[in-house]
């Protein structure tokens, strides 16, 4: 398969989905195009379809927060910043809105975290959300599908299902986004899915331009 | 094909001579690149280079890693390449080879479930 330029048609019809995004999210996905470029407005609009399905279905599953926690992750497995921080942080300000405390998965440590063996990111996250926790269990069984282990996960095959979605997502993503500085990552989730003082103090709590480390 | 260490523009040049002699009689290849720690920007654009060069001969590719960075290096490597996949176990990559489906045909089938 190449990688085409877009046509008129293509640009204009892009330009009209960043506007309609912008006004319902808040942001643009900066990816979008590329799908585009690679599969085609159809196949775009076929993988968007599809993936739209495995997001709902791991909603209705496991929840928005421990959903958006997994497509993070399967993001960070991938090396794609958009996509990890941007869920992870969409999970977190969600449970933050909801409870007052986030996951202990703090999406500024993405970028250290890409540099470490699956292995040991596997243990470090379940680690975070602690050892015996259903968002545990999620994560073992993701690092399962990928490395194609057993595992006695009830939903496996909807998992499965978001691996393979997630990477149709990052064969385009990753080609804009692989430096990505966490800071510009917004949360993503519907403008109304969080209201502005849950941002702004989860914003507080952990602000975007401090360094940290483990 | 193995590399490690630090993954540069020279180790992208190794392995792409590796490749030549490797793929003469083989038209499926496997790149080894778990034990690689780091890797540069040229180093990447190697890959990436290394990558068009199987895909113009039309070799099909099974890339291993084992940690984030260095799998988003790949799939960079691999974007738009229907013949080439990201794998992570050897497993994998020998599945792979000996599939006959394409990459883009397959993620798309395994999404529907």
């Amino acid at each position: 398969m190449n990688v085409q330029d877009l046509s008129w048609f293509q640009r204009m019809a892009l330009r009209m989905m960043g506007s309609f995004e912008r006004r319902t999210y808040g942001y643009q996905t900066p990816f979008v195009a590329e799908l585009v470029r690679t599969h085609g407005m159809g196949g775009m609009f076929g993988i968007g379809r599809a993936i739209t399905k495995v997001v709902n279905d791991l909603d209705k599953a496991f929840g928005t927060e421990p959903a958006n926690l997994l497509l993070g992750i399967l993001g960070l497995w991938n090396g794609c910043s958009w996509c990890s921080v941007g869920h992870i942080r969409a999970a977190n300000l969600l449970r933050f809105a909801r409870t007052g405390e986030p996951y202990a998965i703090d999406e500024r440590k993405v970028p250290e975290w890409k540099t470490m063996d699956f292995d040991a990111l596997e243990d470090h996250l379940v680690e975070l959300v602690g050892r015996d926790s259903d968002e545990a269990r999620l994560i073992r069984a993701a690092a399962a599908i990928q490395d194609d282990r057993e595992t006695d996960f009830p939903e496996r095959e909807l998992v499965q299902r978001a691996v393979h979605a997630w990477a149709l997502v990052n064969d385009c993503s990753i080609t804009l986004t692989y430096d990505l500085d966490p800071a510009v990552v917004p949360a993503l989730l519907p403008k109304d899915a969080a209201d502005q003082d849950a941002r702004d103090r989860y914003l507080a709590l952990r602000p975007l331009d401090e360094v940290i480390g483990d | 094909m193995r590399a490690s260490g630090v993954f540069d523009e020279n180790a992208a040049s190794s392995l792409r001579a590796a490749a030549n002699k490797a793929a003469e009689n083989n038209l499926g290849v496997i790149v080894d690149i778990r034990l690689v720690k780091e890797m540069t920007v040229l180093g990447r654009a190697g890959l990436r280079d290394l990558q068009n060069w199987m895909n113009a001969q039309g070799h099909r590719t099974a890339y291993i890693t084992r940690s984030p960075q260095i799998r988003g290096a790949v799939l960079m490597a691999i974007h738009g390449h229907e013949t080439a996949k990201a794998c992570q176990t050897e497993a994998q990559a020998l599945g792979w080879l000996e599939a006959s489906r394409d990459r883009y045909e397959l993620e798309l089938a395994g999404i529907k479930g």
